[in-house]
């Protein structure tokens, strides 16, 4: 006992004479902890780009827009004042007006004659350049010299890449045998047409070097799954069994798609190379097997089954091996999506009797809701991980929404033409 | 035993009013982060802040990073933001050098 | 603080002055070539199936062949006694006409996911197959695939429109 008391009170004038010494350097520095924030929106202010004034404005609303939309950034308005790359900001009249961050540009001739778009990003509080760069363009490319500029700006001001250069694929129902799969800017805009059909096209997936989209076709009255090189309109069928060939998905490297066949009986997950050989029996078990989709490290593959007795998530090796089950609350979960840094998932889950779009984590196996629809489907992330796009339903119509990570943030994208469904996040343009 | 009461006292009143003065800055730098997109947990930034009796701010230095240089120059964008910082009420309790540490949030 | 110097012969490149390393990445500066033909797409439309001419008793409003549709309970995969006979009619026809090929196809209603609804409507057409083959149809005769929730017969919302949606057809070699 004794030794216990004094060894008690040794410990407590060492504890006493520490604490001094930390009180006295506190004293000498005073030591502030922080925690939370206030509004998180960064104001940033857009100047109007100098120039040729009709390609100027493009290319002001095209960075404003992206910036804005993107639900990160709060636009300051820049005012009157005239100012390009070239001119020398007063830090003091944009602190002022609220900006942190300042960005101006203009348009002018590129040394060999070609249209240039030139902008420089400022930090206002810093009173320094954050960066800039140049881009040649052509009239029809004004947009996409835009997206570029939004691109760097939003990687500069928030440390992770933009994804305002990236392209969706999506299919619009344009009439009873009308479908048409689009390819878009992420914006919606700039929508071209990939392939028109009489019959339905759905599951669109993009190969990760951004070239080519492989989907299921129903124009031979049967689900057959195609390979489309977007430049070329070259087209590959990579699975057509007796029975249905559905579900397609790239395995990371490109090499490979992870594929769903019936024509061993049944719905099972296969693999075979993107040229349609080397077809591999990936799952085993007598239920329905499919939505396959490839963790970013190529080392699993996620899908929904119903082995279990209801529809949920499961995982197994991407050589084969046993399942897992990764999907627990409630009795529907499908279309299992991971995300590109591999540690959170995003899949479709109903609740009360409405699709809601879901996001797990998986390592602590925490799931949150995020939205309130009824008839959320087809989830597919940003390439930067930070959107979820969705087909839902509003107004009886399929539309396009693209909802953060968080939740807090949620846009429509603006796509006006017919029933629109199957959206694709493309991947990041290099 | 007077003037020992009296500096207790005066050494109460004076941490009550550094806690104020800290609480001050604290809120001021707070509400001008914006917090980047796609934080992972509760890393904590820490800076060493160089001031003008004014509250100027003259130097932001970065003692150690979060992990995460979006999170860093959010923070640090957020501290030159607050400039001039708020003034103790007691001019005998202002730093001309602060330490200060940032977690997006509270345990 | 590292001082980064900006030729001026280089003014459409800015770089940037900062100690942390992401801005002082001055190839973040160098000019960039817009993509041109990459981003370019070609549209292609698809050819459609050509359809010939079957034999009357397939056709006939008369004839029990005539009718193709096997409907389903929610949630069931299973062929109901009422469509016995029609299943029947179909297996005894396909017995005796062993040059016709049948496509089964089975469709779900609209609620939940297209793929999953697909793998679903799969398993209806493999029921309607599986009876064909017990009555005396070859496996080469017939085809079971799904159409999932892409063709509604009914474009409705509710029941009685998921209800007409829950189903199978039989389709002979000149149909698909």
């Amino acid at each position: 006992m004794l030794g216990i008391v004094l060894k008690l009170r040794r410990f407590g004038l060492v504890a006493i004479s520490a604490l001094a010494l930390l009180q006295a350097s506190a004293h000498a520095q005073l030591t502030i902890e922080i925690t939370g924030a206030g509004t998180n929106r960064i104001p940033v202010a857009i100047a109007d780009f100098g120039g040729e004034a009709s390609a100027a404005r493009v290319i002001t609303s095209v960075v404003r827009g992206d910036l804005e939309r993107s639900g990160l950034f709060k636009m300051i308005d820049p005012g009157a004042a005239v100012m390009t790359e070239a001119s020398a900001p007063v830090y003091e009249e944009w602190k002022s007006r609220g900006a942190d961050a300042l960005a101006a540009g203009s348009i002018g001739e590129s040394t060999d004659g070609r249209r240039e778009a030139r902008f420089r990003l400022y930090d206002v509080t810093k009173q320094s350049v954050l960066g800039g760069s140049a881009f040649v363009t052509s009239k029809p490319m004004l947009r996409a010299a835009g997206h570029r500029i939004a691109d760097m700006i939003y990687e500069k001001l928030t440390g992770e890449p933009g994804i305002f250069s990236t392209r969706v694929a999506y299919v619009i129902k344009a009439g009873a045998a009308r479908y048409e799969l689009h390819i878009s800017d992420a914006d919606g805009q700039n929508a071209q047409v990939a392939l028109i059909s009489k019959e339905p096209i759905i599951s669109p997936s993009w190969s990760p070097e951004g070239g080519r989209l492989a989907y299921v076709s129903f124009e031979n009255k049967k689900p057959v799954v195609y390979v489309h090189s977007l430049a070329s309109g070259k087209r590959i069928v990579v699975a057509n069994f007796k029975g249905s060939n559905s579900a397609p998905a790239w395995s990371p490297d490109g090499r490979k798609l992870a594929v769903v066949l019936s024509k061993d009986g049944g719905s099972q997950i296969f693999t075979v190379n993107a040229d349609g050989s080397g077809v591999q029996r990936l799952t085993t078990a007598n239920a329905i097997n499919t939505e396959p989709n490839f963790s970013p490290d190529g080392q699993f593959v996620y899908f929904t089954s119903d082995r279990g007795g209801s529809p949920q998530i499961y995982r197994i090796a991407a050589g084969g091996g046993d399942a897992q089950r990764v999907s627990f609350e409630g009795s529907y979960n499908v279309t299992p999506r991971l995300s590109p840094d591999g540690k959170s998932m995003a899949f479709i889950s109903r609740r009360d009797g409405s699709f809601r779009l879901s996001i797990m984590d998986l390592a602590s196996r925490q799931v949150q809701i995020l939205t309130d629809s009824h008839k959320d489907e087809s989830p597919t992330f940003s390439p930067n991980g930070r959107m979820i796009l969705i087909a839902t339903e509003v107004g009886g119509r399929g539309v396009l929404s693209a909802v953060s990570i968080d939740g807090r943030i949620k846009q429509r994208l603006s796509i006006a033409a017919g029933d629109v469904r199957e959206p694709a996040w493309g991947p990041l343009n290099k | 035993m007077q003037t020992e009461q009296a500096s207790a006292e005066k050494a109460r009143a004076q941490s009550l009013d550094e806690e104020a003065y800290k609480h001050r800055i604290r809120l001021k730098v707070r509400n001008n982060v914006s917090l980047p997109p796609g934080i992972q947990g509760n890393p904590k930034a820490e800076f060493e802040v160089t001031q003008l009796p004014t509250g100027d701010v003259l130097d932001v230095r970065l003692l150690r990073s979060s992990g995460n240089p979006a999170l860093d120059a959010a923070v640090e964008r957020a501290i030159r933001k607050s400039s001039p910082l708020p003034k103790p009420a007691q001019p005998e309790l202002f730093k001309r050098v602060l330490n200060l540490s940032y977690r997006p949030q509270d345990d | 603080m590292k001082q980064l110097l900006i030729p001026a012969a280089l003014a459409l490149v800015m770089a940037a002055c900062s100690s942390t390393p992401e801005s002082s990445d001055a190839a973040a500066g160098a000019p960039v070539e817009s993509r041109g033909g990459g981003s370019s797409v070609t549209t292609v439309t698809t050819g459609g199936v050509e359809t010939g001419r079957l034999p009357a008793v397939l056709t006939d409003p008369k004839s029990i062949l005539s009718r193709r549709s096997v409907y389903f309970d929610y949630d069931s995969y299973e062929v109901k006694a009422e469509y016995k006979d029609l299943v029947t009619a179909h297996a005894k026809f396909l017995t005796e006409n062993r040059q016709f090929k049948v496509l089964i196809q089975g469709n779900t209603d609209e609620r939940g996911s297209r793929e999953y609804n697909l793998a679903l409507g799969q398993k209806r057409a493999d029921a309607i197959r599986k009876m064909l083959a017990l009555l005396g149809a070859r496996e080469e005769q017939l085809e079971s695939v799904s159409l999932g929730e892409e063709k509604p017969k009914n474009e409705g919302h509710g029941e009685a429109a998921w209800a007409e949606n829950r189903r199978g057809d039989m389709l002979y070699n000149g149909e698909f």
